[in-house]
């Protein structure tokens, strides 16, 4: 399954009405459009806003999403045009100082950075959190196995699908499927303390 | 070792499926989000390291991440229930109106908003059975005995709030959302065979606990909720 035929299963589902499914699509990218958000509109405070109400709006417009591009192309041109709706909105209200205002971004790139700061707050202890979390993952790709790095490497870094991958490393497609998700769990596991913090995420 | 043993049935196996786009997976995968925090945390955390993985700045803590998408489930519950012939053509013609139904009136601009609009809807619900916005619930004709006083609402009229008399009883929530097959009675919740809509299953426990009589209250309703008009295309 290609990476862009992942969504297709959870996205043909959204459009049917499934809330779920829609959740579980914006648990996926949450993060990328934040990101994006964030480096068209400099104040982080605003960056969830303009997130929901880009979800929100992928939502309503689901049912017109044909799949001609793939969904996270679409999703990302929503929450681009969000942003910069929310800017011109910015720009009308004279109470918003020119903190909130970004300077021209170029967001077609996605991987172009202006400062980037994360959505959090960019406080020293999210940053230090940032970095365990990156170091903890790290880690753990290096403690796998060579065939549990390997499958997930050519799986998340590569994108390429169960079958390649059975190629690539010339074992049937049902290993792959256990090898990814055994890398997946053995890299939680490293995890797990930074992530589990009392008082942290309610799922 | 190359071949790795079968490992025990462990669900989030479905969970790791899905994110690689398995088909097999992705019926347990959702219902194992729909009924497990657990199931949820192990969604975000296999996506988490995927995204740090190409790309260090995507790593950050999970609460962050588990109240945006706490909010946005509370937001995507004030939207309407979405029918399925929104998605696809409506094949089976069971979005019917009932007969002397004015034709749907042309798109209307999206005017205030949505809470502006439940001004206006909110007290037909309090005093009527059950409040609803054609086009976001839908009811089908079913065989029940005492539907003489149903007053089926269907259709995508944009504004129109029909309030359904309490007297109408439990035969009128014989309802499907999300028209995809026949809603033979007693399918409610039981997913009639070959149905291939998938509903908010807040509903289904609402339409139970109406026909049981343990409801009364249309505010109790959690699949009904009033709507904008469509947007408007761009």
């Amino acid at each position: 399954m290609s990476p862009a035929d992942a969504d297709s299963l959870l996205v043909e589902r959204a459009r049917q009405g499934d809330t779920r499914a829609f959740e579980m699509l914006v648990v996926k990218y949450q993060r990328r459009i934040e990101r994006l958000i964030a480096r068209m509109v400099r104040d982080v405070d605003l960056v969830p806003d303009i997130a929901q109400e880009s979800f929100i709006r992928a939502w309503r417009a689901l049912p017109k999403f044909r799949g001609e591009s793939a969904f996270y192309t679409w999703l990302y041109r929503i929450a681009v045009n969000t942003a910069k709706k929310a800017l011109v909105d910015l720009k009308r209200d004279p109470l918003i100082t020119e903190s909130a205002l970004s300077q021209a971004g170029d967001e077609d790139d996605e991987t172009s950075r202006v400062e980037s700061e994360p959505s959090d707050g960019g406080t020293p202890e999210a940053l230090l959190a940032s970095r365990q979390i990156a170091a903890a993952v790290n880690s753990a790709i290096e403690a796998l196995s060579d065939d549990l790095r390997q499958a997930i490497v050519l799986r998340e870094i590569e994108g390429l699908s169960y079958e390649e991958i059975s190629e690539a490393m010339n074992c049937p497609i049902g290993t792959v499927r256990s090898r990814i998700f055994r890398a997946r769990e053995a890299i939680a596991e490293r995890l797990r303390p930074l992530l589990d913090a009392p008082g942290g995420a309610r799922w | 070792m190359s071949d790795s043993p079968p490992e025990p049935l462990d669900p989030r196996r479905w969970l790791s499926a899905l994110a690689d786009g398995d088909a097999e997976a992705a019926e347990r995968a959702c219902a194992l989000w729909a009924r497990d925090a657990s199931a949820r945390q192990t969604w975000h955390r296999y996506h988490l390291i995927g995204d740090v993985l190409r790309s260090e700045d995507l790593a950050h803590g999970a609460a962050h991440d588990a109240r945006f998408v706490a909010e946005l489930r509370e937001r995507l519950a004030q939207e309407p229930m979405r029918a399925a012939s929104d998605a696809d053509a409506d094949a089976d013609g069971m979005l019917s109106m009932p007969a002397g139904t004015p034709p749907p009136p042309a798109q209307a601009r999206p005017s205030a908003s949505r809470r502006e609009r439940l001004r206006w809807l909110v007290p037909a619900a309090a005093a009527a059975g059950f409040a609803a916005v054609a086009g976001m619930l839908v009811l089908t004709r079913t065989a029940a005995p005492d539907a003489g006083s149903a007053v089926p609402l269907a259709g995508a009229t944009p504004g129109a709030a029909v309030a359904l008399g309490a007297s109408t009883g439990g035969s009128l929530l014989q309802a499907a959302v999300g028209v995809g097959a026949a809603a033979a009675p007693g399918a409610i919740g039981a997913g009639a065979p070959g149905a291939s809509m998938i509903r908010d299953p807040r509903l289904d426990e609402y339409l139970r606990a109406y026909r049981e009589g343990r409801l009364s209250l249309p505010e109790s309703a959690i699949g009904a909720r009033p709507v904008d008009s469509p947007q408007p295309r761009r």
